[in-house]
């Protein structure tokens, strides 16, 4: 029988789509400032190219029967490095969650409570991933799964519910700014993945091909961001392009009847996902901890993650300029080029080079 | 403690151990042609018995001599049709006649014969009452374990329906019956649960329900991976999809492990009309669940905080109503909860007909009175009363409901949606944390079991559901 920390392929990539549909639904103008709109439909496909390129530096260190994390290969260099990287990921891991927390409580305090003294409520949803994250991998998986049946609900209302209202016009023809633009926008949205580093230490946990699921996570997620996008922009056309929450914005329009403004309700997607993101990143938070600090992955780990965590929304929360200096100052993307490309490169070759010198004096 | 060679000073051992109880009964006789000592507990053997099986053939004037000695005429001639068995340890005496086993020491021999007489008063076999059927059989579950297993052994007429028998309580020396059928219970999963009983370290033992909590696994949720069931031919059902009833003595409810969350939805009638029928009733009681745990949490909510949720003209009916009463919505909505929840247990508690009365008094002053005296808004009232009925759809889940309804309404009136939202993500991952026995509670659906589809949110056609039925163990994740 399976232990609670580990998780089928399917699972795990459930969990990673959830917690990266949420920096899509809390996608902000910052992050659209080099982002054209006519390139969004089309997105998927750099997206794909890009992501494919980007983790090969994990699926280096993975190893072919992807039994490997990265501190296996650390314990062969020494434990300094060890410790060092995992130090690193441990504060990727909080900055990540941190983020989330912002960009949620922006959101938030944009569209469901305006002007609201949102930091109890962050607090709480801190806690509640804290609890979620106790539950282990296994179960937060199974729980991805039921939000992700109720994102594919609540877009397919939206859809279905906007869809006559779609108008071709309002769809810009892509590559204006060049193709060059396109892949670094491509780039930056897998950049924006700072999860696909959990696979550095979760892929022995992982019960199925993690090269199979990734590709075909990249290609779901790709297709989702450009069908979403494609959707906003047919149906909202410049208004939506000038909203700083694109797709809350499409769904305030979607009605059948005398129903409408259920956007409120739909918010429970953005809830859910945001938990989930949470709970996932202080669950991998501790796995990363338990490499450099003397704590054992579990209730204890989480709620002493979360105090940083809490820490850095704290630095950022009601402060939307400095928030969005920090964002496009491109510390996401460096913190991505660190953790997902630098690192595990950096430690694959030293490992390399240390084998072949071993083999060589033998 | 060793049995001693006297008749006489073996009843006085057994009375002292039983402090001089005024029904430890002790007849001295001559059995066999030896002296000898009965010793019963008054009221659990039947009398008649004691006179027919044991008194009438030892005690006649027959030749006893010829059997070489009194043990092997009491061998010989006690009567065939009941339990007879020896045994030399007082101490397991003095148990065994807790039991309703009479005891018989004789003169100069160092084994007492045990016979198995049991006559004690019980309670018949009953009409279910809380798991009504339109269509299915109309017989309960009984006090007494034996007439369980008879009840189950009725419905499941096969050599493979396995019964094991195990005493928990270190006073209450009750008797558990595990039960399952042979090849389609998980072996791994019986170990579990056998291994789970023998380290429960209870005193008493006086209802099945004291087992759950050591047969639940995992972290403290609001659902219980361990069911329950009062009617022989669910158990059996049960059964027959590989998991384990376990039935305690006294207990007219048998537990089964493991149970998980679809099972709640279940009943017996979705089996006796058609698919379509049964699906619709499924999807119903999952809407009466959802109603039920989150309806009063998400009007408190609407009205206090996104009041552009409801269309205009139901909100202004809302506001025009509720701008009459003095409290805020959430204590409103909080207050008839609770009283709804005093007037259940009221109505649960007193004699039948003292409970309709209370009913009544209950519905008339929250109804009624309440309403006319402007202390509650109609609509509150209408969504108070729709949460009940619905809870009353699926009685089995009342306890974690009424928990999650008052923790919703209280999140609801402080946090509008986004409290609503995150319990609602806490009672998602309370679903998908359990997994007792290796199946987890939020299975067929998450993780996906493509064959036990055919019995989760749809039945399949008998033709289709007859042939194959998926067991517990094929819904292990491994």
């Amino acid at each position: 029988m399976r232990d609670k920390g580990s998780v089928s392929a399917a699972q795990f990539f459930c969990v990673l789509f959830v917690s990266r549909i949420i920096a899509l639904f809390t996608f902000i103008i910052t992050d659209a400032a080099a982002y054209p709109a006519g390139d969004r439909g089309i997105v998927f496909l750099p997206f794909i190219l890009a992501g494919v390129l980007c983790a090969v530096p994990v699926l280096l260190v993975l190893g072919r029967k992807e039994d490997r994390t990265l501190f296996t290969l650390t314990e062969r260099l020494s434990p300094a490095v060890t410790k060092g990287a995992a130090l690193i990921y441990t504060a990727g891991a909080v900055w990540s969650a941190a983020v989330s927390a912002v960009r949620f409580e922006l959101f938030m305090s944009t569209v469901m409570y305006t002007e609201a003294f949102l930091t109890p409520l962050i607090a709480l949803m801190l806690g509640a991933a804290v609890l979620i994250a106790a539950r282990g991998l296994e179960p937060m998986g199974r729980m991805s799964v039921g939000v992700l049946a109720l994102i594919a609900v609540s877009l397919a209302y939206v859809g279905a519910t906007t869809a006559g209202e779609f108008e071709l016009a309002n769809l810009e023809p892509p590559l204006q700014s060049g193709v060059g633009t396109l892949l670094k926008e491509a780039f930056f949205a897998v950049a924006r993945t700072s999860e696909l580093a959990t696979m550095l230490i979760l892929a022995p946990r992982i019960h199925g091909s993690v090269k199979k699921g990734y590709l075909l996570w990249l290609a779901l997620f790709g297709l989702t961001i450009s069908a979403v996008f494609t959707v906003i922009l047919g149906v909202t056309g410049a208004y939506g392009e000038r909203q700083m929450f694109q797709l809350y914005s499409l769904t305030v329009l979607s009605r059948i009847g005398v129903i409408e403004r259920l956007d409120s309700l739909i918010c429970a997607i953005w809830v859910l996902c945001s938990l989930t993101r949470l709970a996932f990143h202080l669950y991998v938070g501790a796995l990363y901890l338990e490499k450099c600090a003397p704590v054992k992955p579990g209730a204890k780990a989480y709620i002493l993650l979360s105090l940083p965590v809490f820490g850095l929304y704290l630095l950022f929360s009601g402060k939307i300029v400095r928030f969005a200096d920090v964002l496009r100052s491109g510390a996401n993307e460096a913190v991505f080029s660190v953790l997902l490309i630098g690192i595990p490169l950096a430690v694959w070759a030293a490992e390399k080079i240390k084998y072949r010198k071993r083999r060589a004096a033998a | 403690m060793k049995i001693e060679k006297s008749a006489a000073e073996n009843a006085a051992i057994i009375k002292k151990t039983f402090h001089n109880s005024f029904d430890l009964q002790i007849r001295f006789f001559t059995a066999a042609g030896a002296p000898a000592a009965a010793v019963y507990l008054d009221g659990m053997c039947d009398e008649m018995k004691i006179t027919e099986c044991v008194l009438k053939p030892l005690t006649n004037k027959e030749n006893f001599s010829r059997f070489g000695s009194p043990a092997a005429a009491v061998k010989a001639r006690a009567y065939k049709g009941m339990g007879l068995s020896e045994e030399t340890d007082l101490n397991k005496i003095a148990a065994a006649l807790t039991e309703g086993n009479l005891a018989l020491f004789l003169e100069n021999e160092e084994t007492a014969f045990l016979f198995s007489l049991q006559g004690f008063p019980k309670k018949g076999i009953d009409t279910p009452e809380a798991e009504q059927n339109e269509q299915g059989g109309s017989e309960r579950f009984a006090d007494s374990f034996k007439d369980n297993v008879t009840l189950l052994r009725r419905r499941l007429k096969t050599p493979a329906l396995v019964t094991e028998r195990t005493v928990i309580g270190e006073t209450s020396r009750t008797d558990v019956i595990f039960c399952y059928l042979e090849g389609r219970a998980d072996p791994a999963m019986l170990q579990k649960i056998r291994r789970r009983l023998e380290k429960t370290g209870l005193d008493t033992l006086l209802g099945s329900g004291y087992l759950k909590p050591f047969l639940d696994g995992g972290s403290p949720g609001l659902f219980s991976d361990t069911g329950f069931t009062e009617r022989p031919d669910m158990l059996a059902a049960k059964l027959a999809e590989g998991r384990i009833g376990i039935i305690a003595d006294g207990t007219p409810y048998a537990l089964i492990a493991p149970y998980l969350f679809i099972d709640y939805f279940h009943s017996l009638d979705d089996y006796m009309g058609s698919p379509a029928y049964a699906l619709f009733l499924r999807l119903l009681r999952l809407a009466c669940f959802f109603i039920s745990a989150a309806l009063p949490g998400l009007f408190v909510a609407t009205c206090d905080f996104h009041p552009e949720v409801l269309p205009p003209g139901i909100m202004l009916d809302i506001a025009a109503a509720e701008a009459k009463t003095p409290f805020s919505l959430a204590f409103e909505a909080f207050a008839i909860h609770l009283i709804y929840e005093i007037v259940r247990e009221a109505g649960l508690r007193m004699p039948v007909a003292v409970g309709h009365a209370v009913s009544i008094v209950g519905a008339l002053v929250v109804g009624d009175a309440a309403v006319t005296a402007g202390l509650i808004a109609a609509p509150m009232l209408m969504v108070v009363a729709l949460t009940a009925i619905s809870s009353a759809v699926i009685p089995k889940l009342h306890e974690p409901l009424a928990l999650l309804r008052f923790g919703l309404i209280a999140l609801g009136g402080i946090t509008g949606f986004f409290g609503v939202f995150i319990a609602m993500g806490l009672l998602l991952s309370d679903l998908c944390g359990g997994s007792p026995y290796g199946v987890p509670f939020s299975a067929p659906f998450s993780p996906f079991v493509k064959k036990a589809q055919r019995d989760a949110l749809r039945r399949a056609g008998w033709r289709t559901l007859g042939r194959t039925r998926t067991t517990a163990r094929e819904m292990k994740f491994e």
